[in-house]
């Protein structure tokens, strides 16, 4: 079986953007717009990377995030953060949040799969 | 009636004619006082004494027509008081205690009374009073003195003299000084002559704001008859939002002896008026003079004024907000736009073909730097609120210089541009926001880079001036249109050529503006033909940093 990534987005062309990228990598992808299923997906799949839009619209994605790292069988997780809020400081708050990784919308293709691939060979 | 009273009152203030009553009552002392002397030499009187009497009695009468100027000065008044005084205990112990010359003791009072002063005449009465039974004491313990007819005819002289100058005195004292004594403070602190026709509508009050008097132009603002208003507090006719700051006003006014208030008086008109009050402390005693003006049209246009930037500030903030959420909503299918694209000419979807390939760049080219112009947008309106505080520290200038130039290095050689860094050997230490001078440097050079012809170059300088870390970077672009640099901090820097205009926003350039403002620098932009006539073309662009924050 391929390595499997969750993408936890709510946008929908982002959603798709992600996933024919990592498909298009030989990645499977398990995908949801809805940040409290996160955790139940993580748990139930155990991918091997998490990409977490961070602007989700009923929780933060900071708040899923610190569910998983509070998780001991998920802490290993890493977690991708994407965010379109490139704000100052923000870089700083995801990182401290507990992700391993920061990418800002708009995303370069070519940075992104690097990025994917630092985690998951 | 009350007006005639107070126009007869003269300011007392500086320097001023002498009274007339004053000089002419002096005057009439000194004739009476060689009279008196000359008299006294006829009736016996040896010549050396007459003389002597005579010189004595020259010393007040002096003294009087030379403080004549200053009478309405309290100084001037107590000093002509003690030499009248002094002279009368003199004169009466002289002529032998209880004389007739003991009529001298009543000048000092009537000083006071011909003054205006009837608080003094019962100070200087006290004062003639003691000096008087010193006087009577002294006479009473030595019965020997001499008491020929010259010196009875002495004293008979003074003491008519003394009744004559004290029945001037008193005829021409002025009117207050008989008056009831509500007036008396009212017409004391109202100096109403000086110009009618600008007369300033005015109020007495005393220590506790109540109203002791108060001019007819007083009373048509306030809709008041004196029967009325009179030991009322004047607070009881201003609207009842404004009785704690005049309570205020008059309390400042007792400590600090001045202090002002803009109050609306009610009025059975129902007009709202806007009156400024200034109280100042009266002189003497602790009464308040309060001057009104009438600043209805200035508080209606400052109404106005407020109401008018309120307005223009929700538009702007109303714009903002605007502005901001257009730009998050352009941003999501931006990131579709520039994603796909660069899906595609990855080739992850598949291979293109040369045309495809050529059109996707296209597309992908265009979304990256219209997703440039959201993100300016976006940090300019955050300028524009206050956003963007520095996050302090101390950092080496050239650092995020060297990191934007890795950044743009790309852009650079594809546009043709030859991009050159030099920089000071020693750092460039100060204390400032690394990210957004990093932003600065990025805008500064991606500009030059816009406007520089291919084949031109970009000069980037890092170093020490003087007291200020400087960044300068040069192009051998066309230089900026001197209107633009008229304009520099606002928005939209392009330059006239449609040419140059497709090549960027302007907004780098504000937001270089705004960020340097931030970090309390000066940023300057200028064209090099302007500080070097022949020379090269170009625009050099000078950001100064302190390097302390401030």
């Amino acid at each position: 079986m391929g390595k499997t990534v969750l993408i936890v987005e709510d946008n929908e062309l982002n959603m798709k953007l992600f996933n024919d990228l990592l498909v298009a990598h030989g990645y499977g992808t398990v995908k949801t717009r809805d940040g409290m299923k996160a955790l139940d997906l993580a748990r139930e799949h155990r991918p091997s990377l998490i990409i977490m839009d961070i602007q989700l619209p009923e929780v933060s994605g900071l708040d899923v995030v610190k569910w998983i790292k509070a998780d001991e069988n998920l802490a290993a997780i890493p977690i991708m953060a994407v965010t379109a809020f490139a704000m100052r400081g923000d870089e700083q708050r995801i990182l401290e949040g507990g992700c391993e990784a920061y990418v800002s919308k708009p995303i370069a293709i070519r940075d992104f799969i690097a990025t994917v691939r630092r985690f998951v060979r | 009636m009350r007006t005639a009273v107070a126009e007869q009152d003269v300011a007392p203030s500086g320097v001023e004619a002498p009274p007339p009553a004053w000089i002419s009552s002096h005057l009439a002392w000194i004739a009476f006082a060689v009279v008196g002397a000359f008299a006294a030499h006829l009736s016996g009187l040896p010549v050396r004494e007459a003389g002597l009497a005579a010189a004595i009695a020259l010393v007040p009468g002096m003294a009087g027509l030379l403080l004549g100027a200053q009478a309405r000065q309290d100084w001037a008044l107590w000093l002509a008081a003690l030499v009248w005084t002094g002279f009368a205990f003199v004169a009466s112990v002289g002529l032998g205690g209880l004389s007739t010359a003991a009529a001298l003791f009543l000048v000092a009072p009537a000083l006071a009374a011909h003054a205006g002063r009837p608080e003094r005449a019962a100070a200087f009465a006290g004062l003639s009073a003691l000096a008087f039974a010193a006087s009577a004491i002294i006479g009473l313990a030595s019965p020997d003195l001499p008491s020929g007819a010259g010196e009875a005819h002495l004293a008979v002289f003074a003491a008519l003299a003394a009744i004559l100058m004290v029945g001037v005195l008193l005829a021409t004292a002025r009117p207050e000084a008989a008056g009831t004594e509500a007036r008396a403070p009212l017409m004391a602190a109202m100096p109403l002559t000086a110009a009618p026709a600008s007369r300033t509508p005015r109020v007495s009050l005393d220590a506790e704001g109540r109203i002791r008097a108060l001019d007819p132009s007083a009373q048509a603002l306030f809709e008041l008859t004196p029967e009325i208003a009179v030991g009322r507090p004047l607070g009881n006719f201003v609207r009842a939002e404004d009785r704690d700051a005049l309570a205020r006003a008059v309390l400042a006014a007792r400590g600090d002896g001045r202090a002002e208030v803009v109050v609306s008086p009610m009025r059975v008109d129902g007009r709202r008026m806007a009156l400024s009050v200034a109280l100042e402390r009266e002189r003497e005693g602790d009464g308040l003079d309060a001057r009104l003006h009438d600043v209805s049209v200035l508080e209606a246009r400052l109404q106005e004024a407020v109401r008018e930037r309120d307005v223009a500030r929700e538009q702007a903030a109303m714009r903002a907000d605007f502005v901001t959420d257009a730009a998050h909503e352009l941003r999501t299918p931006l990131n579709a736009i520039i994603g796909f694209s660069d899906l595609l000419r990855s080739g992850a979807a598949g291979a293109l073909n040369p045309a495809q390939a050529d059109y996707v760049e296209i597309i992908h080219e265009s979304g990256r730097s219209l997703a440039d112009t959201v993100e300016a947008t976006l940090d300019l309106s955050a300028i524009d609120r206050g956003g963007f505080d520095p996050q302090w520290e101390p950092t080496d200038l050239r650092l995020p210089v060297r990191a934007a130039m890795t950044l743009l290095r790309g852009r650079a050689q594809e546009a043709g541009v030859a991009l050159v860094l030099s920089e000071d050997s020693a750092p460039v230490g100060l204390e400032s926001d690394p990210r957004m001078l990093r932003q600065i440097a990025v805008n500064l050079v991606s500009n030059a880079l816009k406007f520089a012809p291919e084949g031109g170059t970009v000069d980037v300088w890092v170093g020490m001036r003087g007291e200020h870390a400087v960044l300068e970077v040069s192009d051998t672009g066309p230089g900026v249109p001197s209107d633009v640099l008229d304009r520099l901090g606002t928005r939209g820097l392009q330059g006239e050529d449609e040419r140059v205009r497709r090549r960027g926003s302007g907004l780098g350039l504000s937001i270089v503006q705004g960020f340097v403002r931030r970090l309390g620098g000066t940023f300057d932009l200028v064209n090099r033909s302007a500080v070097e006539p022949g020379g090269r073309r170009g625009a050099v662009a000078t950001i100064r940093l302190p390097q302390r924050r401030r």
